[in-house]
């Protein structure tokens, strides 16, 4: 389809594609940036780089070639100045992590909320081909086949990638999990 | 553990993460029986599952003015670039349609090839292409003829040379 609207310009086309991963790119988008007018201007920034593409090889699927340019376009957002050391919490921010505190009590929310942010800081911190590697595998339920095609890399090397990224939050949830990690001054 | 076992352990242990659907399962089972009496792989899976479980927010959803926003973008893209004749053509000859055209132009260029030398003529148009044609071979046996009586007029002088020599030795 992708193919065909590069050629005619058929704006049914592309209402089509648009309609079919308006959602996905959002959720996708938001995953970064984690505010949900900055996602939605990605997401619009991604649709309008579908629209005026110039060509499309038919030999990429069209979804793994949308998730490599919005990958692009949100790396390249947080690459900005006014990014760095800026997580937030979102509101649906999963609050029941495991790590001591239920999500019932006030002090368990902000536990987790906590946590989150931190482990979220920690995957912007990741190389780009490990935090977008594992974001879209673990996060975004894509196949290693798919990833690779999306990050023109090797299938071990995006196991490779995810299984960094992986152990990277595994060792921050560890230092979490220890006593007084999580001190009044940092659950702010 | 050989570190081949233990990357493969590793492996598994995040398979295992996600509730272990993508292991076969006797493997499964077999890592289930090493993790309850393994502490470190029961502290690793655990760890594992934290995390996940803090990143996995739930997806953000549009909000109303997403699609009319994008649009209003899209349509001032289109505004900015002036939808010329040439740069609708261009648009319209996509390459099946250049092949057929191409076809068109070639069947018409044989057509007029044909009509041109007489192949697909009707026979009314015939008679008079063979008078042109008859003319041209008068006009080419008037030059051979022409020829001929150059190269008569040439002996001729040869033998007026002749015999002036004849005269002069005799």
């Amino acid at each position: 389809m992708m193919v065909r609207f590069v050629k005619t310009r058929d704006r049914r086309l592309f209402d089509e594609l648009f309609r079919r991963y308006r959602n996905r790119m959002v959720a996708y988008a938001g995953r970064y940036v984690r505010s949900r007018p900055q996602a939605e201007e990605l997401a619009q920034e991604v649709f309008v780089r579908v629209y005026t593409s110039k060509k499309f090889e038919a030999r990429a699927t069209f979804k793994t070639w949308l998730y490599r340019v919005a990958t692009n376009v949100c790396l390249n957002e947080l690459r900005k100045p006014e990014h760095k050391n800026r997580i937030e919490p979102m509101e649906n921010d999963e609050v029941e992590s495991g790590l001591g505190g239920s999500a019932e009590t006030p002090e368990g929310q902000l536990h987790g909320r906590e946590t989150s942010m931190r482990l979220h800081t920690v995957l912007h911190s990741l190389p780009r081909n490990q935090q977008a590697a594992f974001t879209m595998a673990r996060l975004e339920g894509l196949s290693h086949a798919e990833i690779s095609e999306a990050l023109s890399l090797s299938v071990p090397a995006v196991k490779s990638a995810i299984h960094r990224a992986l152990e990277a939050l595994r060792a921050e949830v560890s230092r979490l999990s220890e006593p007084d990690a999580l001190t009044p001054e940092t659950v702010s | 553990m050989s570190p081949s076992e233990e990357h493969h352990l590793q492996d598994d242990l995040e398979a295992m993460a996600d509730g272990g659907r993508a292991l076969s399962p006797a493997r499964r089972e077999a890592l289930q029986q090493h993790i309850d009496s393994c502490q470190a792989c029961q502290a690793a899976l655990h760890d594992t599952q934290a995390a996940l479980a803090a990143l996995n927010s739930e997806d953000l959803q549009p909000s109303e003015g997403f699609d009319a926003a994008l649009y209003a973008k899209l349509d001032a893209i289109d505004a900015e670039q002036p939808s010329s004749f040439w740069a609708n053509f261009r648009h319209w000859l996509t390459p099946p349609r250049l092949y057929a055209l191409g076809a068109v132009a070639a069947v018409t260029l044989v057509v007029i090839a044909a009509s041109q030398s007489g192949g697909l003529s009707e026979p009314e148009t015939s008679a008079p292409l063979a008078q042109a044609e008859l003319l041209d071979l008068v006009q080419d046996q008037q030059m051979y003829e022409s020829l001929e009586l150059l190269r008569d007029l040439d002996m001729l002088e040869d033998l007026e040379v002749i015999e002036a020599l004849d005269l002069e030795e005799g």
